[in-house]
């Protein structure tokens, strides 16, 4: 009978992704699982749920009233696909429906507006208060990717995802490694759940209602196709990198965090066979962690 | 006592169930067999073998000492391979995925041309990096893309297909036409590779069916009794693809660089290597 990390490797090596998992039950007796879940890896947008539940202890702390409202000019705004990105006229908006946003959509105009708003230092200083080690947020998505432009032979970020989609080569990047880019580890994430799931403010239901709304399930939902079972949310894409994190709620069970980052062999951009390989993931490191509340 | 000299004729003996078989087989005479024997029965204080008139019979408790016995022989000459590595600083042990058929004799004589010895292994290329990662090998030819982590790899080299097994002619032909499965390596080998092929086999008109075979000889076998098709480096003896949509990509991948053996002059195989490879 093989280990839970024995079969994730299995598992991972059988979808052509390098893979990082951390599971831990958010109740009961200590439990939790994990293959390399200590390891550092660049994070891509899981940035935005730190960010998130930071916003939300500052909002608890009296800092920001969620009701104030945000300008979004449409000039400058950062590039996306969805949410505000998306749109091509002013905004207006309050702080906790941005984060709803952010969260939800993975909003990069969102999340810009508000790590501009929060700061990085103050972020950084935030995360060293808490219980992990080896996650750094250096920077927002747009510079991200500007530095893939960069690195990949100049012109407008815009360029960047296609570049790291090149199949006939191995496209490197500083974003790809965990020391210079923005970085985490499984194990840190189910950290971070764990707290925010623990947090009793209202602004901390309005970052885990946004991840119980998250607009697709295709990753580590895909390992849970029960309509009774929630899946809380984040996901994080960047070129090979494809993560999710999420809280699993099974009705009348101890809610359980898990962590899947992947790296992935293929350069291309649409991959479901990884993403259907996250939630095996996620259903292998979740199944032994059950149990009733 | 020597201890490997007597393993050595213990292993002989229980092999060859006869003292007489099992000197020819060492390059002995009979008389120092059975007094090797012998000495390792007083030595360990038990009987290894029951000699009546007829045959040499194995005891009990020879039996459970034999594996043991060739545990410690194969040991010994794990650690004489090792030394001798030592001895011959020339020597490559490279490793080449078993999918480069068409390619693997250019590679080898490329470096062999170098004035390196190369020990070459044929294997699928996850396994080829595994066993790079563990010291097995000093070099290894994998196809992209897969999973590289904890190892340095080198730039991927795009090289072009042929078809073998379709309808007979030469000129081009188009991948929608095929009808026929293709004959390929098991996916178990190279999982990233194997499902990049199917997904390029649909995309450009194939149904995307593969029939997974071992070896290259059994893949050839397959395609010359009618039953698939299969790719093939060499343009003399395939048929070109319109679009040319089945590149086989290869990277050169070694272990990084604080795990090299200071003996083997890497450059001289990334160089080799290159050379070696159709473009």
């Amino acid at each position: 009978m093989s280990t839970v990390a024995q079969q994730l490797r299995s598992r991972a090596r059988d979808a052509g992704v390098q893979a990082w998992v951390c599971a831990s039950r958010l109740g009961g007796p200590p439990a939790h699982v994990g293959l390399d879940p200590d390891d550092a890896v660049p994070m891509a947008s899981l940035y935005k749920l730190p960010l998130a539940y930071f916003w939300a202890d500052q909002v608890e702390l009296g800092l920001i009233d969620f009701h104030d409202r945000i300008a979004l000019r449409r000039t400058g705004r950062a590039p996306g696909p969805t949410g505000i990105s998306a749109l091509q006229d002013d905004v207006d908006i309050s702080h906790r429906d941005l984060v709803r946003l952010m969260i939800s959509l993975s909003d990069n105009a969102a999340a810009e507006e508000l790590l501009t708003r929060l700061g990085l230092g103050p972020l950084a200083a935030w995360l060293d208060q808490t219980q992990v080690q080896s996650t750094s947020v250096r920077r927002g998505t747009v510079e991200s990717w500007q530095i893939v432009a960069q690195q990949t032979g100049g012109g407008p970020a815009a360029m960047a995802p296609g570049r790291l989609a090149d199949i006939d080569s191995d496209v490197e990047t500083s974003e790809y490694d965990a020391a210079l880019a923005s970085a985490t580890s499984a194990a840190d994430m189910c950290r971070l759940l764990a707290g925010l799931w623990e947090s009793s403010g209202a602004a901390h239901e309005v970052v885990r209602d946004a991840m119980r709304h998250q607009a697709w399930r295709h990753r580590i939902g895909s390992g849970f196709p029960h309509d009774d079972v929630l899946i809380a949310g984040k996901t994080g894409t960047l070129g090979r990198l494809r993560h999710e994190v999420a809280v699993v709620e099974y009705p009348h069970e101890v809610p359980i965090a898990v962590a899947v980052l992947t790296s992935s062999a293929r350069a291309e951009i649409h991959q479901p066979a990884v993403d259907l390989a996250i939630g095996e993931l996620a259903r292998l490191a979740v199944r032994g962690l059950r149990l009733p509340r | 006592m020597d201890l490997l000299r007597h393993l050595s004729y213990f292993a002989a003996v229980a092999e060859h169930r006869h003292f007489g078989d099992a000197a020819a087989s060492l390059g002995i005479t009979q008389p120092p067999l059975s007094q090797g024997i012998q000495r390792l029965e007083r030595q360990w204080g038990v009987r290894l073998f029951e000699r009546n008139a007829r045959k040499v019979q194995i005891t009990d408790v020879g039996v459970a000492l034999l594996a043991g016995t060739h545990e410690v022989l194969r040991q010994a000459d794990d650690l004489g391979d090792l030394a001798s590595i030592w001895t011959s600083p020339r020597r490559v042990r490279l490793g080449l995925a078993g999918d480069l058929d068409g390619v693997v004799v250019k590679l080898v004589r490329a470096l062999v041309a170098e004035g390196l010895h190369v020990d070459p292994t044929i294997g699928g290329t996850v396994d080829l990096i595994e066993r790079l990662k563990d010291g097995e090998l000093d070099a290894v030819v994998v196809c992209h893309p897969t999973v590289v982590d904890g190892v340095w790899a080198g730039p991927v080299t795009v090289m072009q297909t042929c078809l073998i097994g379709s309808a007979p002619g030469t000129g081009t032909i188009a991948l929608s036409t095929v009808g026929l499965p293709f004959v390929v390596a098991p996916r178990r080998d190279h999982p990233s590779v194997h499902d990049q092929f199917i997904d390029a086999l649909r995309r450009h008109g194939h149904d995307g069916s593969v029939i997974e075979a071992a070896s290259a000889l059994e893949r050839d076998a397959i395609v010359a009794a009618g039953g698939g098709v299969r790719l093939t480096l060499d343009p003399t003896i395939g048929r070109p693809i319109r679009e040319q949509p089945l590149p086989i990509r290869v990277r050169t991948v070694l272990p990084v660089e604080s795990n090299r053996r200071p003996e083997v002059d890497y450059d001289k195989v990334l160089g080799a290597i290159d050379e070696g490879l159709p473009r």
